[in-house]
């Protein structure tokens, strides 16, 4: 009997024991971890105007001019009226998504030969200025400039299924050669913060 | 004895082994088909005693909808008054079916035939033979591929803070991947917090870039492209 006892207060004591373990392990040992996420859609479509395409063929440039103009590709290069009208921009962003969205703009430095690198700033030996402009910019100096490496702003909280347009000119510094040059405009989509 | 043990210990959680769930949203928009995209571009995360380290995996679902839009310059036949587009890429389905539109600023422009092997494109209804240029938005055939980078955010969401220099090192995702025309791939993100690891801040935020590489292969002083952005937004307690 005594044996029995004492049998089972050591089964006891074990399950005591069991029970005392996971309240000081849950804390130190595991963790719980939720995901969620809404079922929306994020999406830019790029539509060109005037037979445009994902590329801008500026052509040759000469030193120390503003502005290159993409909706003017290959012609006289004059600059837009303003406010900017649907109808003198290159291309055209619509929030193909299902949520409010803001559009950043970035660009590489130009390269080929002596690069060129984008600033944001006045233009000097071997810089340029490429600067964006949303449809409605009120003049040249509401266009966002455009740099390597940082993302810029260039549309903010357009609505789902909504369009805006878009155009680019490019100012030129002073060159050391002339090689050809080539840079990627890029745009990117985030949900509106 | 021992059954009870493990019931007993599965229930106050020291077996649980995979200490994260997924909720999955139950319906989602159908996007339209022509417009490439991500699903889900904001991921929260909350996780209660961080300081075990855990992994919380998720995913960045991505659509390829193959849509492109290339420019040309003409060169019209002037006795049958047509012209022809060699396109960057093979025309989805060998068919001109797949042609969304042709533009150009004088002429009602159609296309006419495709040639599989040269991936030229015969445009009729040209008004004029005096060179112009004219666009083809098309739905191609060819792969897209997309690359995957970690990135710090430059516009925070309310509440959350940059996330910690080390973040990067958390982060576990393919370098890229490849979706086919019209399909929309899952790519598994994960993020594995050490156990024990000091935070200033318990919520912060990172981001996921999915850039899209171009459509097309073009040495045009200055081309464009697109990229998306998946937000994780990080509570820990």
């Amino acid at each position: 009997m005594k044996r029995r006892m004492v049998g089972l207060l050591v089964v006891l004591a074990l399950l005591a024991t069991l029970f005392a373990i996971p309240s000081v392990a849950s804390a130190a040992e595991t963790a719980t971890v939720t995901i969620s996420a809404t079922p929306t859609y994020l999406c830019v479509s790029i539509s060109y105007n005037d037979a445009h395409d994902s590329s801008w063929a500026v052509g040759t440039v000469a030193a120390s001019t503003a502005w290159y103009w993409w909706d003017d590709e290959g012609g006289a290069q004059a600059e837009p009226g303003w406010a900017l009208a649907s109808g003198d921009c290159a291309a055209s962003l619509t929030n193909c998504g299902s949520i409010a969205s803001d559009i950043d703009g970035n660009i590489t430095n130009f390269t080929g030969g002596v690069g060129w690198t984008c600033v944001t700033g006045a233009v000097g030996e071997n810089t340029v200025q490429v600067t964006a402009y949303p449809e409605g910019a009120a003049n040249e100096a509401a266009g966002v400039e455009l740099e390597s490496g940082t993302n810029h702003e260039v549309i903010d909280n357009l609505a789902a299924s909504a369009s805006k347009g878009i155009e680019l000119s490019l100012e030129t510094g002073t060159f050391t050669d002339g090689d050809a040059k080539s840079a990627t405009v890029t745009f990117v989509i985030r949900a509106h913060t | 004895m021992l059954g009870l043990c493990l019931l007993l210990l599965s229930g106050c959680g020291i077996f649980n082994s995979s200490p994260h769930n997924t909720l999955l949203p139950e319906s989602r928009p159908e996007p339209d088909i022509k417009d490439s995209g991500i699903y889900e571009p904001v991921v929260t995360v909350t996780v209660s005693g961080y300081q075990a380290g855990f992994t919380a995996s998720y995913y960045v679902e991505i659509h390829n909808a193959a849509y492109s839009t290339e420019k040309f310059y003409s060169q019209v036949n002037p006795a049958t008054m047509t012209d022809f587009a060699p396109l960057s890429k093979k025309l989805y389905d060998n068919s001109i079916s797949s042609i969304i539109r042709i533009e150009d600023e004088k002429s009602n422009l159609y296309p006419i035939s495709y040639d599989i092997k040269t991936k030229y494109l015969t445009i009729g209804n040209f008004t004029s033979v005096e060179q112009s240029t004219f666009s083809v938005a098309y739905y191609y055939e060819n792969p897209t591929k997309y690359n995957l980078s970690y990135q710090i955010p430059y516009d925070l969401t309310e509440g959350y803070s940059a996330p910690p220099e080390q973040c990067k090192d958390w982060i576990r995702m393919p370098k890229n991947i490849t979706i086919s025309p019209f399909m929309t791939v899952a790519v598994p993100i994960s993020l594995q917090i050490p156990k024990n690891t000091a935070l200033e801040s318990n919520k912060f935020e990172f981001w996921i870039i999915i850039r899209e590489e171009p459509a097309n292969s073009t040495s045009s002083p200055v081309t464009i492209e697109r990229q998306y952005v998946q937000k994780w937004l990080i509570e820990l307690t």
